[in-house]
C-alpha cells in the first residue's frame, strides 16, 4: 500500500477492478473506495505502473495521505436530525427536519508553509465526483421525505502528508457541471432531489423542515440564479448570482475537527411558524424574496461574515 | 458476427446501501444474439439489445435477468399473446397498445370480467426500463417481472385471471410451436424452461427494450436546431422555467420522476399529491383511493402518485392516475390553477385546497399563447419511430 501512496490520484482512479478494458471511460471515472478504507489490506491491485510519481500533487511532499473530513449538521451543538424536534427561529417555533443536503467543491487545506493544497477527492460512484461532494443528512426517519435512505457526512480525499491548519471549500457545484442534463451525469450529480432546473442547475443547499404545531412548511433552496443562455443548444450559462460562496475555516485539524453546518444560525433570524400565512422560512435564492437577504447574510454574501459553518472538535 | 470478449463494467461498488454491482457480460449477450440469428423467424426482433441507448444513461443490470435478444423476442410474443389470460380474451397489449405508446386510450381499462375495470389508468411503457417504482404508486413493485405477476394472478380486479387455471394456461403456451422454438434459446441453461417465472422474465426483457429516444426533441437536443418549431422551443424554455417549475417532477432525459440506471447509486423515491381532488374538503379521492397511503398508512401520503414520463404524452390520453383529465390543455390549466376544481357531482371539491396537496403545486400565470407553446413542446416528445418500430409490434400480425 505504501507504493500506492506515492501514486497520483489519476492512477488511483484506475482501480475499478471489474474493468477488463481499461480504456473504458466508465471504469476510469470510478474509484473503489472500499480499497481506500482498508489501507493495510495489501490488496492485489497495486503494481509498478501505479507507483510513478505524478505532477498532480505537490512534488515537495512525496507521500499522499488519506484524509477524511467530518461534517455535521448542527443545531445548538446537537445533531440536527430527522425524527427530532427543535425549538428554533425568532418565534421559538418547534420544527422537525424533512430534507437536509448540500454540495461543496474545491476542497483545499493550508499546510505548514501557508500554501493551499488541493484535497484530491476520488470519485466513489455515490457521493463524490470530479471534486464535488454531496453531503446529505436526511434519512427516512420520522417526517424526512424518504427520497433516499442513505446519508453522507464526510469528505474523503488525498493530499500530501503534512500538517494542515486551515480548510477552505466552495458551496455548490462548479459552473461547468451546473447546467448539464443532471440525469445523464454520474452520482452524486444525477440525484433529482438536488436538481432545480436545467437553466439554474442544482440546488447547492436544500434544507426543508416543518413547524410541528401549525404545519408551516419551510424551505431553503440555494443555487445560482438569474442565469442567461440556452443550455438546450449547448450554450454556456452565465448567472448574475452564482452563489458559490467560499468558506475558510481556521484552526483546522483534519484528524480532530468537525465542520458544523449551523442550522441554528440559518434559522435564528426567521419567523418559522407565523400564525397568518402558510409558509415559514421560504427562500429560493431570489434576491427579492423577503426571507432571502437574512439567509444570504448568514451564507456570507457580499461583505457579510459567514456564520453558516464553524469548526468544533470531534467527540 | 463474432462475439467480442469484453466485459462492460458499469459500476464498481461500494457498500452504500442500495448500490448494486452491474457488470454485464456483453459477450454472453452477443452469443445469445448469435443463437437467435440462427433461425431468423419472419418478424422477430432485429438488431442487438442496446444497453446504452443514445442520449440516455446505461440500462441497469437485473440480477436474475441478463438481457438477451432471444429472451426479449420471446417476451414480445408473450406480450401479444391472449392465450395467457383465462378466457383468451386479453394480452398485455390489450391495455398497452404500441400506437398509444403502450397505453390504451381508456380512463380505466376493462378487466377480465364483464363490467370490471382496472383500478387506475394504464401506464405508458415508454422507457419503463428506467422506472424504479412501477405502477402508479406501489413502492414495493420495483421489477417488471413482479408487475407482470400482479396482472396474471391479481384478483381485484382479475385481469388475466390465471389463478385456478395455472396448468391449463401454461399448457397452452408449452404446446404452441412458436414457443417450442422461442423458449429454449431464451433460457439455454434451464432444462425445463416452462414456468411462470420465465414468462415474467421474458416479458420483463421485452419491456426493457422499449426505448423511446428519437423524438424531434431528441434531434434538437443533439444539435439539429430545426427539429423544433419556434413555438416548441419557447415551450421548452417555459417548461424549464422557475415560473412553471414543471421539471421539479418531470425532469431529466425521461421527463419523469426519479429514474434508475446503471449510474444510480441510491434509488430515489418520490410521489406527489397534485391537488386533483378534495372531496368533502378533506382531501379525499374517489372510490376511497388513498394513493401512496394505501401502502404506507401515513396520512401525509394520501393522494400521492408517481410523476410519469412525459415522453409520448401526446399519445397517452386521458391523463392522471385515473384518466380523469382528457387533454394536455386541461392538465396545464389545472396546474396553472394550483389544483382542479370540480364544481358538481359526487367528486365535487377544490383540489387546490386539499390538505394533502404538495406545496409545489401553487399555480402559475400563463397566457393562451404560452399554453400553445407548451403543448407544442410536449408533442415534440412524440417519437414516431417508437410507435412504428417493428421490434415492438405484434408478431402475430407480422
Amino acid at each position: 500500500m505504501k507504493r500506492l501512496l506515492f501514486s497520483s490520484i489519476a492512477t488511483l482512479t484506475l482501480f475499478a477492478n471489474c474493468a477488463a478494458d481499461p480504456a473504458q471511460t466508465v471504469s476510469e471515472a470510478n474509484d473503489n473506495s472500499e480499497q481506500d478504507t482498508t489501507e493495510n489490506s495489501g490488496d492485489g491491485n497495486e503494481n509498478e505502473s501505479n507507483s510513478e510519481p505524478n505532477g498532480d500533487v505537490n512534488s515537495t511532499s512525496p507521500s499522499l495521505k488519506r484524509y477524511e473530513i467530518e461534517f455535521r449538521s448542527t443545531f445548538e451543538g446537537q445533531d440536527f436530525e430527522c425524527g427530532e424536534n427543535y425549538v428554533a427561529g425568532s418565534d421559538n417555533a418547534e420544527i422537525t427536519p424533512t430534507m437536509n443536503a448540500f454540495y461543496i467543491h474545491d476542497v483545499e487545506m493550508q499546510n505548514s508553509q501557508g500554501e493551499w493544497v488541493a484535497l484530491h477527492l476520488p470519485d466513489d460512484g455515490v457521493w463524490q465526483k470530479s471534486g464535488i461532494v454531496l453531503l446529505d443528512f436526511d434519512t427516512t426517519t420520522g417526517a424526512c421525505s424518504a427520497i433516499t435512505t442513505e446519508r453522507n457526512s464526510k469528505v474523503v480525499g488525498f493530499a500530501p502528508d503534512d500538517t494542515y491548519t486551515s480548510l477552505r471549500y466552495k458551496l455548490g457545484v462548479p459552473g461547468e457541471f451546473n447546467n448539464l442534463d443532471f440525469s445523464l451525469q454520474e452520482a452524486p450529480l444525477n440525484v433529482s432531489y438536488m436538481f432545480w432546473g436545467w437553466m439554474s442547475g442544482y440546488r447547492y443547499i436544500r434544507l426543508e423542515f416543518g413547524a410541528t404545531e401549525r404545519g408551516n412548511p419551510s424551505l431553503l433552496h440555494i443555487g445560482s440564479t438569474a442565469c442567461q443562455g440556452n443550455p438546450f443548444e449547448g450554450q454556456n450559462m452565465t448567472c448574475d448570482y452564482p452563489n458559490r460562496f467560499e468558506y475558510v475555516l481556521n484552526d483546522f485539524d483534519p484528524e480532530e475537527s468537525v465542520v458544523n453546518f449551523d442550522v441554528e444560525a440559518l434559522l435564528a433570524p426567521h419567523e418559522l411558524a407565523p400564525p397568518n400565512i402558510q409558509g415559514g422560512l421560504i427562500c429560493e435564492a431570489g434576491r427579492l424574496e423577503p426571507d432571502c437577504p437574512m439567509v444570504f447574510e448568514t451564507l456570507g454574501d457580499g461583505d457579510a461574515e459567514q456564520t453558516l459553518f464553524y469548526l468544533s472538535t470531534r467527540e | 458476427m463474432l462475439p467480442i470478449l469484453r466485459t462492460l463494467c458499469v459500476f464498481p461498488l461500494i457498500s452504500f446501501g442500495i448500490a448494486q454491482i452491474a457488470c454485464i457480460d456483453e459477450a454472453r449477450i452477443r452469443l445469445h444474439d448469435a443463437s437467435s440469428n440462427g433461425d431468423d423467424h419472419e418478424g422477430h426482433l432485429h438488431g442487438e439489445i442496446d444497453l446504452q441507448p443514445e442520449g440516455f444513461p446505461p440500462l441497469r443490470a437485473l440480477e436474475d435477468n441478463d438481457l438477451s435478444r432471444a429472451k426479449a423476442e420471446l417476451g414480445r410474443y408473450l406480450f401479444y399473446d391472449s392465450a395467457l389470460s383465462q378466457d383468451s380474451s386479453m394480452s398485455c397489449a390489450t391495455c398497452h397498445k404500441q400506437e398509444f405508446a403502450f397505453t390504451d386510450g381508456e380512463a380505466l381499462s376493462p378487466a377480465l370480467h364483464e363490467g370490471t375495470f382496472t383500478k387506475r389508468n394504464s401506464m405508458s411503457l415508454t422507457n419503463v426500463a428506467y422506472t424504479p417504482f412501477l405502477t402508479w404508486v406501489n413502492p414495493t413493485i420495483t421489477r417488471l417481472k413482479n408487475q407482470a405477476a400482479g396482472v396474471f394472478f391479481g384478483e381485484d380486479p382479475a385481469e388475466f385471471g390465471v389463478t385456478g387455471f395455472e396448468s391449463e394456461i401454461l399448457g397452452r403456451i408449452e404446446t404452441k410451436t412458436i414457443y417450442q422454438q422461442l423458449f429454449p434459446p431464451a433460457f439455454p441453461y434451464d432444462e425445463n424452461p416452462w414456468s411462470y417465472e420465465n414468462i415474467f422474465i421474458a416479458l420483463e426483457a421485452f419491456q426493457m427494450t422499449l426505448i423511446s429516444n428519437q423524438s424531434p426533441y431528441d434531434a434538437y437536443i443533439s444539435g439539429d436546431s430545426n427539429a423544433l418549431s419556434e413555438s416548441a422551443k419557447r415551450g421548452l424554455i417555459l417548461f424549464n422555467s422557475e415560473r412553471l417549475d414543471c421539471t421539479h417532477c418531470h425532469n431529466g432525459f425521461n421527463f419523469a420522476g426519479p429514474v434508475i440506471s446503471a449510474n444510480t447509486a441510491n434509488v430515489e423515491m418520490e410521489f406527489f399529491n397534485t391537488g386533483l381532488y378534495n372531496i368533502d374538503g378533506e382531501g379525499g379521492l374517489p372510490n376511497g383511493d388513498l394513493g401512496l397511503a394505501e401502502h404506507t398508512s401515513e396520512p401525509y401520503d394520501i393522494g400521492k402518485f408517481r410523476a410519469p414520463t412525459l415522453r409520448n404524452i401526446e399519445l397517452t390520453a386521458p391523463y392522471m392516475h385515473d384518466g380523469s383529465v382528457e387533454t394536455l390543455e386541461d392538465v396545464i390549466r389545472i396546474y396553472a390553477r394550483g389544483g382542479r376544481l370540480i364544481e358538481n357531482g359526487a367528486h365535487a371539491g377544490d383540489g387546490a385546497l386539499s390538505p394533502y396537496k404538495s406545496v409545489l403545486i401553487d399555480g402559475f400565470e400563463i397566457t393562451e399563447s404560452e399554453i400553445e407553446d407548451l403543448i407544442n413542446f410536449l408533442t415534440s416528445l412524440t417519437d414516431e419511430k417508437f410507435i412504428s418500430n417493428e421490434n415492438f409490434s405484434n408478431p402475430f400480425e407480422g
